[in-house]
C-alpha cells in the first residue's frame, strides 16, 4: 500500500473516531432525558388474604361457574404503583398463581379487568381500568383451583421485562 | 582496473571484468554509471528528462542531476542512506495506519459499550429515584382555584352525556361520557412547562384514563359542543377553557378527578396529586346540538 494511501486512511479513521466520540458525549449528555422516556410503571402487590368462594361466583353482576372438578378461591391484594407512569396493562396477568401440578390452577378472573364477554369491539382500550402513578387500588382474583390442591404459589411482575418476584404461598 | 578480490591490475575491456589471476568477476560501473547507462538505453524523455541521482526520486523538472552529483568518494554511501530513509518513512506511515486503526476500533468498541452501559445505568437510576420519590395529595372543591405547576386551574362543572346523545360513532354500550369543564390561567410561556399531564378519574373503585384527544376529536358532535382542554392549551395562551372526557359506567353519578402536578426538567416526578370530587349533572343537549 502506498504511503499516501496509508496516511489518508489513518486520518479518515481518526476523523471518524473523533465524530463517534462526540456522538458518545451527546448520548451521555442526553441519557437522563432518554431515560425519562423509558420509565415504566412499577407495581408492588400486597397479599391480603384468600377465602373459599365455592363453585359459583358473581362478578360484576355476572355469574361464573367453575369447571368440573374445580372450585373458586377469592384472593385479595392491595396493588400499588410506585412509579410516576400509569399501568395500562391487564390486571389478570400481574400475579401468577401456580399449584404443585400445572392442572391445579384453571382460570383467573380479576377485578378490575373482568370482562364477561371478552368483546372489546369499537371501544378497545377506552374503558379499561388503569393504575396511575403513585396510587394504589384493591385487586381481587377469583382463581379456579382443582379440588384437592393443597398449596398455591404466588409471584408477580413488578414491571414489564422484569423477572418474577415471589409473593408468597397460600395454604388452601 | 584493480580486482576487488585479489588486488591485481588488469584490463577490464580485454577480460570482460573477469580477473585473470583469481577469476573473480568485477563490476566496472559505479551506481551513477549504471544509472546513466540506463538513461542512454531507455530514457525517452518522459517524467525523467533531467536525469537524476541514483537512489533519489528526482522528479523535479529542470534540475539536472549532474549539478547535484555527489563527489566520487560519496557516491556509494548516500545511495544506501536514502533507501533506508524511504523504508523508515514507509514504516512510519504503516505504524500511523495501525495506530489509527487501533484507536478507531478502541473508540468504536469502547464508545458503544460506554453508551449502552451509561444509558442503562441512567435508566435504572432514574427509575429508582422515581420509585423512591414521595408524593403529596391535595383535595379541592368544585369551583375552587388551585395552583398546579405555576398554572391556576379551576374545575368549573361536569356533565354526563348518555348514549341518547348520538355524537360519538362508537359510543360504548352501557357507558356514558363524563365531561369535566376546566378553566386555567398561566403566563403562557412554553418554557415554564404550563403543560397538563395525563388526567384520570376514579369511580366504582377503579381508575380510568382520559379519552385521548385524537379519539374524541371528531368532526362536529362533541367538540362542537365542548371545546377540548388540551395538554398544551396553557403553553401558548395565558387563558384557556375547555373540557376533559372520560368514559364511565352508565349508573355512575359521582367521580373524582385527579390532576398530577409534576416537577423536574422532563416532568418525571409527581410532586402532588390534586383531587376534585365532582357530581355529574345529566345534561340534555338536544336543543344545543340541533342549533
Amino acid at each position: 500500500m502506498r504511503k499516501a494511501v496509508k496516511i489518508v486512511t489513518g486520518v479518515i479513521l481518526l476523523g471518524i473516531s473523533t465524530f463517534y466520540l462526540l456522538g458518545v458525549c451527546l448520548v451521555a449528555k442526553d441519557a437522563r432525558k432518554d431515560a425519562s422516556y423509558s420509565l415504566r410503571s412499577w407495581l408492588q402487590p400486597e397479599y391480603l388474604g384468600c377465602e373459599y368462594a365455592g363453585r359459583h361466583v358473581e362478578i360484576a353482576g355476572n355469574e361464573e361457574q367453575a369447571e368440573e372438578g374445580y372450585v373458586f378461591y377469592r384472593m385479595d391484594f392491595r396493588l400499588e404503583n410506585l412509579s410516576s407512569v400509569a399501568y395500562n396493562g391487564d390486571f389478570g396477568y400481574l400475579i401468577t398463581v401456580n399449584g404443585a401440578d400445572y392442572r391445579d390452577v384453571g382460570r383467573i378472573l380479576s377485578v378490575p379487568g373482568y370482562d364477561p364477554t371478552g368483546n372489546t369491539s369499537g371501544i378497545y382500550n377506552k374503558v379499561s381500568p388503569i393504575l396511575p402513578g403513585k396510587t394504589q387500588m384493591d385487586l381481587i382474583y377469583y382463581v379456579e383451583v382443582q379440588e384437592g390442591a393443597g398449596e398455591l404459589t404466588l409471584m408477580y411482575y413488578p414491571a414489564w421485562s422484569e423477572d418474577k418476584i415471589p409473593l408468597g404461598t397460600v395454604k388452601l | 582496473m584493480k580486482c576487488y578480490s585479489c588486488g591485481k591490475n588488469f584490463d577490464y575491456e580485454k577480460y570482460y571484468g573477469i580477473c585473470p589471476k583469481c577469476g573473480c568477476y568485477n563490476k566496472k560501473e559505479t551506481a551513477e554509471e549504471q544509472h546513466q547507462q540506463y538513461h542512454e538505453q531507455y530514457d525517452n524523455g518522459y517524467r525523467h528528462t533531467g536525469g537524476g541521482q541514483p537512489g533519489y526520486n528526482n522528479m523535479e523538472a529542470g534540475q539536472p542531476w549532474q549539478n547535484q552529483q555527489p563527489k566520487a568518494a560519496e557516491t556509494a554511501a548516500p545511495v544506501y542512506i536514502h533507501v533506508d530513509e524511504r523504508k523508515k518513512s514507509s514504516r512510519g506511515s504503516t505504524i500511523f495506519l495501525l495506530v489509527s486503526l487501533a484507536v478507531f476500533l478502541a473508540v468504536m468498541a469502547g464508545g458503544t459499550a460506554f453508551s449502552v452501559m451509561y444509558q442503562k445505568k441512567q435508566k435504572e437510576k432514574l427509575q429508582e429515584e422515581v420509585v423512591e420519590a414521595r408524593t403529596d395529595r391535595e383535595s379541592h372543591a368544585l369551583g375552587e382555584t388551585f395552583s398546579l405547576q405555576g398554572m391556576k386551574l379551576t374545575v368549573v362543572e361536569a356533565w354526563a352525556v348518555d348514549e341518547g346523545r348520538k355524537t360519538y360513532p362508537d359510543f360504548p354500550e352501557g357507558k356514558k361520557l363524563a365531561v369535566v369543564k376546566l378553566r386555567g390561567e398561566s403566563d403562557g410561556e412554553w418554557a415554564d412547562k404550563n403543560r397538563l399531564s395525563d388526567t384520570y378519574i376514579s369511580c366504582s373503585g377503579s381508575y380510568y384514563k382520559q379519552v385521548p384527544t385524537y379519539e374524541i376529536d371528531w368532526e362536529g358532535g362533541i367538540p362542537r359542543d365542548f371545546p377540548l382542554f388540551e395538554s398544551y392549551s396553557l403553553c401558548m395562551s395565558s387563558e384557556a377553557e375547555g373540557c376533559l372526557f372520560f368514559w364511565v359506567d352508565g349508573e355512575v353519578q359521582d367521580i373524582t378527578l385527579f390532576l398530577e402536578e409534576r416537577v423536574d426538567e422532563d416532568l418525571v416526578f409527581i410532586q402532588t396529586i390534586h383531587s376534585i370530587e365532582v357530581h355529574l349533572e345529566e345534561m340534555d343537549l338536544g336543543g344545543q346540538a340541533d342549533a
